[in-house]
């Protein structure tokens, strides 16, 4: 049983986001992860939570950089910490996968020295015990002909061979942490189970905790034990994966829900949201949301939501809304 | 003059390989014999994986490329066989729609110029008689007039999709196809779009083709769906037939790709082994047997037939009655 | 007005090498354009008494060795070496890119035979291409503009049908084919417009290149002829007179370097926005 004092794999607390110092592209994050636990962090593009994803091991590219709150990793600060213990809590302590595997690998290096480098690195393992580890790892992920494989480069492997060696590497340093920016969203849809299959044994086997970043609805529900949604910046409702699925709150949530899984509306449509998705730059008073907002009140004139930010309601346990129409 | 009841677009054993440089007799074997056929007001959806060659099939139909062997009638008139003046004026009956809407709009150009071109290469009327059409289309799009006077980079990909299908449509077009309209989209932009077509395709009689790789995309508007897997047609049913009883081992596995939320991991992760392979050396035999669960000798060895199962309900398996189950 | 407050706006966004290049162009230019004003005497008078004198009085930079006012000389000679080489230069862009772009979007045998033309041309120093002219038509002006023109579009046109290549592969490119636009049309419209901003970027590069062969053909005694003069010409003059009076010497090499350097600047910002809006177009970081 996960004790509820124990300290979380990963906290963040009232973390700010910004382009230089005048636009916010997330505000007000927190997120708790515990260990062996999957929590999907969902949004559309310009949601912030590819951002967010960076910042938790300092990747930020500039102008974008952090400017309130904190992070850490199993109870050490991310935060302010040198470059020293940034390194040792990368690769030793998170592992990271991203959308475009094949980019991610360095095209002129062999794909077993590339998935060995961390441990030579970290473990301070010579070449040959790197390049035998990786040899194993790669076999772990469920690449045929491991030894043959580990010879070849980058290019010679498909979408999700590729994906599968991001994966080796990302747990050659055997992290407590694994963020997934994306991790099936380049590959064919039916590559995409196995990967996901792939995660989910290896969360099984080393009691990994995972932050799936996507904004894909359909694989949350089969792979998350808890959801946190994202719009324009902002997290809008978090909650477990049954709870958010079957019964979301936050209008948003309920809408993205319907467009995602293609449900129908009355008259033969689709569910959509009306308007776009506002950019960073724009300045939205009070919920970032409400000019798309099909909820009552927010369609009402000059209402709170138009003014003010909302607050986090809790409407079960375990079951935040920042929404103002919702009732704990 | 054709019948009525004569399809708008015909596709007899279409083939296009693209040789590969320097590599002797190999060639990607992206189009491998396909035969299909789109009604008036019809909309086919065609799925598959990333290189199984559905684009390419797709720019066939429009002669946007020319295949290297098999014929394409268009309306009862073999496209092939045309000369280069009759060919443009064909080119406003067909128009495509592309998977990013940046990518289709010259990054130089007002939205506006790049919608006036086109009626402007056809002699359109006057310039006046022009803007009045396109403010219609626009209308009929739901994009503000005053829009059109920035460039790409200042709309958001919603906004440029539906300029992009108010281009293809100013030309008054038959048949359409869809490239992926909707992957580069956001989940509640994709359905705006996708209400969008489907309204379109009813109040102008459009004949389109739907390419996607994701099903659940299909269902909503489609008629008819065609599967295709390595250059070919594994199966082709009406829309419904194809998620609620599919044949071909290959659909369900995409089927289930497509409904991960319902059917779970280790379901769908049964259905189907490994990756698609390359169409430069695609399996002998039925192209899917080193990824099917239900695989044997036959398969190994045999090209299966597009075997008419039931009415409009076409499937290219040894096993097809077993795959029921 | 809006166009001048816009173009100002878009001038401050560059990089400091563009505005650098910029301001220390436009000097030159302006130099070059008011020579009658700029300078008190005339170009081409002599007075043998103030022979070789160093700068003093209202001769600002002294007096060469037939007693002419440098400074006048400077201005007036710099004119025919900046047009020789603009002028080249417009016309190696303008045949360039249109031949180049034509060929990036017609490929098969012309493309090849173009493109073979262009690396037969291109392996010959355009030195001994304009020395090959200069001996069968003769000195002058139009000689020179001719000879370095005739090598001058190979780069061009080789930049421009890469372009075209890599334009003809975008998407915008296949919507304008399918919506019926004619083949002219997509290369005036869509492709030469996207590929003018590499392509000026690389003509600014390409002046200053062009600025120091006008000098050294005229140096050699092969452009203008006396008694007019230019840098080159200036410079193969003062040659004896180096160590007695070496402002004769400095001077137009000066001011070869310091025109070349500002256009190049230019150049080197102008690249630089380009690759940049190119990757805030394709999305790199």
């Amino acid at each position: 049983m996960i004790s509820p004092d124990e300290t979380p794999c990963l906290k963040v607390e009232n973390l700010d986001i910004s382009i230089g110092d005048t636009i916010a592209v997330a505000r007000g994050i927190n997120l708790e992860i515990r260990r062996g636990e999957t929590v999907a962090l969902v949004g559309e593009s310009g949601s912030g939570k590819t951002v967010t994803a960076l910042s938790l091991i300092d990747l930020l590219p500039p102008p974008l950089r952090v400017t309130r709150g904190t992070v850490s990793i199993c109870g050490q600060k991310i935060t302010d910490a040198t470059p020293d213990v940034l390194n040792r809590i990368r690769g030793n302590r998170v592992g990271m996968i991203f959308q475009q595997p094949s980019s991610m690998l360095d095209p002129s290096c062999r794909v077993g020295r590339q998935v060995g480098e961390a441990l030579r690195l970290h473990k301070r393992a010579s070449r040959g015990e790197a390049f035998e580890r990786a040899i194993e790892l790669l076999r772990e992920v469920g690449i045929p002909e491991a030894g043959r494989r580990a010879r070849s480069f980058a290019h010679q492997l498909s979408g999700g061979m590729a994906q599968r060696v991001m994966i080796a590497a990302a747990l050659s340093g055997d992290p407590d942490l694994l963020i997934a920016d994306e991790p099936t969203t380049a590959l064919d849809v039916t590559v995409q189970a196995q990967i996901l299959g792939l995660l989910e044994r290896e969360r099984k086997q080393r009691t990994l905790s995972i932050l799936l970043i996507t904004h894909d609805l359909s694989i949350v529900s089969a792979m998350a034990d808890r959801v946190v949604v994202m719009y324009a910046g902002s997290i809008v409702e978090e909650g477990p994966v049954a709870a958010i699925m079957q019964a979301p709150q936050h209008p948003y949530t309920k809408a993205l829900i319907d467009c995602s899984l293609m449900r129908k509306a009355g008259g033969g449509d689709l569910e959509s949201i009306p308007g776009t998705i506002p950019s960073p730059a724009q300045s939205i008073p009070g919920c970032r949301f409400h000019p798309r907002c099909p909820h009552a009140l927010a369609r009402r004139e000059g209402s709170v939501c138009a003014s003010d930010e909302p607050t986090a309601t809790r409407t079960a346990e375990g079951h935040l809304v920042h929404c103002w129409a919702a009732e704990p | 003059m054709s019948s009525a009841a004569r399809p708008l677009v015909e596709a007899r054993n279409l083939v296009k390989h693209f040789p590969l440089r320097g590599s002797g007799r190999l060639a990607v074997r992206s189009v491998d014999g396909v035969t299909l056929t789109i009604g008036r007001a019809e909309v086919l959806g065609l799925v598959g994986e990333s290189g199984c060659g559905k684009s390419t099939l797709a720019r066939l139909l429009i002669n946007q490329i020319r295949p290297d062997r098999g014929e394409v009638i268009m309306d009862g008139r073999d496209l092939l066989a045309m000369r280069q003046g009759e060919l443009r004026r064909f080119r406003r009956t067909v128009q495509l729609i592309f998977q990013n809407p940046l990518a289709a709009l010259d990054p130089r150009m007002r939205l506006i110029d790049s919608l006036m071109a086109p009626l402007a290469a056809h002699d359109t009327g006057t310039r006046e008689e022009c803007l009045e059409m396109i403010h219609a289309m626009l209308g009929e799009v739901g994009i503000d007039p005053g829009l059109v006077e920035r460039y790409p980079g200042q709309c958001s990909g919603g906004q440029l999709q539906r300029i992009v299908i108010a281009r293809a449509l100013l030309l008054r077009p038959q048949f359409v196809v869809c490239d992926e309209p909707t992957s580069s989209l956001d989940a509640s932009i994709r359905a705006q779009i996708l209400n969008l077509l489907n309204d379109l395709r009813r109040r102008f009689d459009l004949s389109l083709l739907m390419i996607s790789h994701d099903l659940r995309a299909l269902r909503h508007i489609c008629d008819r769906v065609a599967v295709m897997y390595l250059g070919r047609i594994v199966e082709m049913a009406p829309v419904e037939e194809i998620f609620q009883s599919p044949r071909h081992p290959y659909t369900r596995a995409l089927n289930a790709a497509s409904l991960l939320d319902e059917i779970g991991l280790d379901a769908a992760g049964r259905l189907v082994q490994g990756e698609p392979p390359s169409p430069v050396h695609p399996p002998p035999g039925c192209h899917f047997h080193p990824r099917c669960p239900l695989a044997d000798e036959t398969c190994r060895r045999q090209v299966p037939a597009l075997e008419r199962i039931a009415e409009n309900h076409e499937v290219s398996c040894h096993h097809w009655r077993t795959s029921t189950s | 007005m809006t166009m001048v407050t816009r173009t100002v706006r878009w001038i401050m966004r560059q990089h400091w090498t563009f505005i650098a290049g910029l301001l220390s162009g436009t000097i030159v230019a302006l130099l070059l354009i008011t020579a009658p004003v700029m300078s008190l005497h005339d170009p081409v008078a002599q007075d043998l008494s103030m022979r070789l004198q160093g700068p003093g009085g209202d001769h600002w930079l002294g007096n060469d060795q037939l007693g002419r006012d440098l400074w006048a000389r400077l201005l007036y000679g710099g004119r025919f070496s900046v047009v020789v080489a603009a002028l080249t230069l417009v016309l190696s862009v303008t045949i360039g890119t249109l031949i180049g772009a034509w060929c990036g979007r017609v490929g098969g045998a012309i493309d090849e035979f173009v493109m073979r033309v262009v690396d037969v041309l291109i392996s010959f120093p355009e030195i001994i291409v304009a020395l090959f002219l200069i001996a069968i038509i003769g000195p002058g002006f139009g000689t020179l503009v001719l000879a370095l023109t005739l090598v001058g579009w190979t780069p061009f046109a080789r930049l421009a049908r890469g372009i075209a290549l890599d334009i003809s592969a975008r998407d915008y490119i296949v919507a304008a084919e399918v919506l019926g636009c004619t083949r002219t049309f997509i290369l005036l419209r869509h492709v030469i417009p996207n590929a003018l901003r590499p392509i000026s970027a690389m003509t600014f590069l390409r002046f200053g290149h062009k600025l120091i062969t006008v000098g050294a053909l005229s140096y050699l005694g092969l452009g203008i002829q006396p008694p007019d003069s230019d840098w080159g010409a200036m410079l193969a003059d003062a040659r004896q007179f180096a160590v007695r009076q070496p402002l004769l010497v400095f001077a137009p090499g000066i001011a070869i370097m310091v025109t070349a350097l500002s256009v190049t600047l230019m150049g080197q910002g102008l690249e630089i926005d380009a690759d940049r809006s190119r990757r805030l177009r394709t999305g790199e970081s």
